[in-house]
This record gives structure tokens, C-alpha cells and sequence, in this order.
């Protein structure tokens, strides 16, 4: 049996691209519930993971552990690191990424609707691509 | 809650009124006026502003003070919907 996890892209409309995703679930350490949800695959992202609303909702109380200024296009996106836990997801079995940073706009208008998982964590995969399917898989570790 | 009643330049008023109608999420002339003095208080005079306790993230501070609402910096096609939902799960 193949240890990838395997995502079909999401499709919305002849108009726009299908969107490769991965299924992430995040946890803070200590908490009972974690979240569970798609990422957009964004290898133009420099860092780990950009949260959306939900990920900022369930982080709330927490203290961030660093500040980041990054930059687009315009103008600059002040962040607040936290630290989540984080793993891959599919139907069947799952990939342990450990604690990875969770970077959260301080601005309302820096905050998405998605969440964007950038190259810190892409790198650590062998991912490929074929415009239909993702596949994902830790090289040399096998999936637990 | 405490009802002020003054007067501004027209420009003002007119930069106002745009405010209002570029964003919706401002309800309210009052909404503007106390988010623009709150940040011209907290920069010019930060010690006469009595500061409520901070919440974490910011930006959930910022949406529960101010009148702001995510739109997010992706590029993308106009459009575009969500990839999906997030669930809340419990842990093992």
C-alpha cells in the first residue's frame, strides 16, 4: 500500500485554476480540541503556516511567542508567531509535522479566508503534483 | 458611552461620509470618529488612555474594538470561494 496521503484539488469554476489543498489539523498543546481543515499549498510563502479566521479564533488567549513583519506586494503584514501543533491529514492515516508556527496578521484586512501552508513545512515532504491530486508523504519516515 | 457633539472642516466631513460608503463594516459617523481618536490618543498621549486588557491574537482584539472585517492580501480571481471548511475535532 502506497504511504502517500493523497488530496484531490478543489475545483470552483472553469474560471479559476483547481487549487491543490492539504487537510491540516492544528492543536495547541495541552487543549483537548484541535481544528481540522484544508490548506492552500503555497510555495511562495517563506514560512509555515498562515492562519485564517478560525486559526486566530482558536488561538485566542494564547500568548505569541515572536513577532514577524513580512512582506507583499504593497505594503507589509505584521504577524504574531504561535506555535501549534500540526499534522497531515487524509481518510486514513495522518503525518506527525510536530510544532510548527502558525504566523497570524495583526491587521483584519491581512486575514484570509483560507489557510496558506508555505515552503517551511512543503519542504519537509516529497509532494507531487499532477494538476488533479497531491500526493504527500514524509520521505524515509513512514506515515503513522 | 458618552455623547459629544462638535464641529470639523468640511473636508473632514466629506473624507467622512467616504469612509462610511468605502466601508461598511463602520456602521456608524461615531464608529470612525472614536476609532481615529482612540489611535490619535494611543500615539500622541498613550499614558491618558485607560487600556483595556489585550486579548490574543491582535487581530481578534482589533475585530472586537474596531469595525473591520477579514478581506485578506491573496492574489486571487475575484470570486474565489473558500477551499473548504474547518471543523472542530477532539484529540485522542
Amino acid at each position: 500500500m502506497s504511504n502517500y496521503l493523497e488530496y484531490r484539488y478543489v475545483e470552483d469554476g472553469p474560471n479559476i485554476p483547481d487549487i491543490p489543498i492539504v487537510q491540516i489539523l492544528l492543536s495547541v498543546k495541552g487543549r483537548k480540541q484541535g481544528i481540522q481543515g484544508p490548506a492552500l499549498v503555497d510555495t511562495g510563502f517563506d514560512r509555515g503556516l498562515y492562519a485564517n479566521l478560525i486559526i486566530a479564533k482558536h488561538l485566542k488567549g494564547e500568548r505569541p511567542a515572536a513577532e514577524e513583519a513580512l512582506e507583499a506586494p504593497g505594503h507589509i503584514i505584521n504577524c504574531e508567531i504561535f506555535k501549534m501543533e500540526c499534522r497531515l491529514t487524509d481518510q486514513e492515516r495522518s503525518i506527525d509535522l510536530g510544532e510548527v508556527s502558525v504566523h497570524v496578521p495583526t491587521n483584519p484586512e491581512d486575514l484570509t479566508e483560507e489557510a496558506l501552508i508555505g515552503r517551511t513545512l512543503i519542504n519537509q515532504l516529497e509532494i507531487t503534483l499532477n494538476g488533479r491530486t497531491l500526493r504527500a508523504r514524509m520521505p524515509k519516515t513512514y506515515a503513522t | 458611552m458618552r455623547r459629544l457633539t462638535v464641529s470639523i472642516p468640511d473636508r473632514l466631513a466629506i473624507a467622512l461620509d467616504k469612509i462610511l460608503e468605502e466601508h461598511p463594516a463602520y456602521r456608524k459617523k461615531s464608529h470612525v470618529v472614536a476609532d481615529a481618536l482612540e489611535g490619535f490618543i494611543r500615539l500622541r498621549y498613550p499614558t491618558m488612555i485607560e487600556l483595556e486588557e489585550k486579548t490574543y491574537p491582535t487581530v481578534l482584539w482589533r475585530m472586537g474594538l474596531g469595525r473591520e472585517r477579514p478581506r485578506g492580501p491573496s492574489l486571487r480571481a475575484p470570486g474565489r470561494k473558500a477551499p473548504g471548511e474547518w471543523k472542530v475535532v477532539e484529540l485522542p
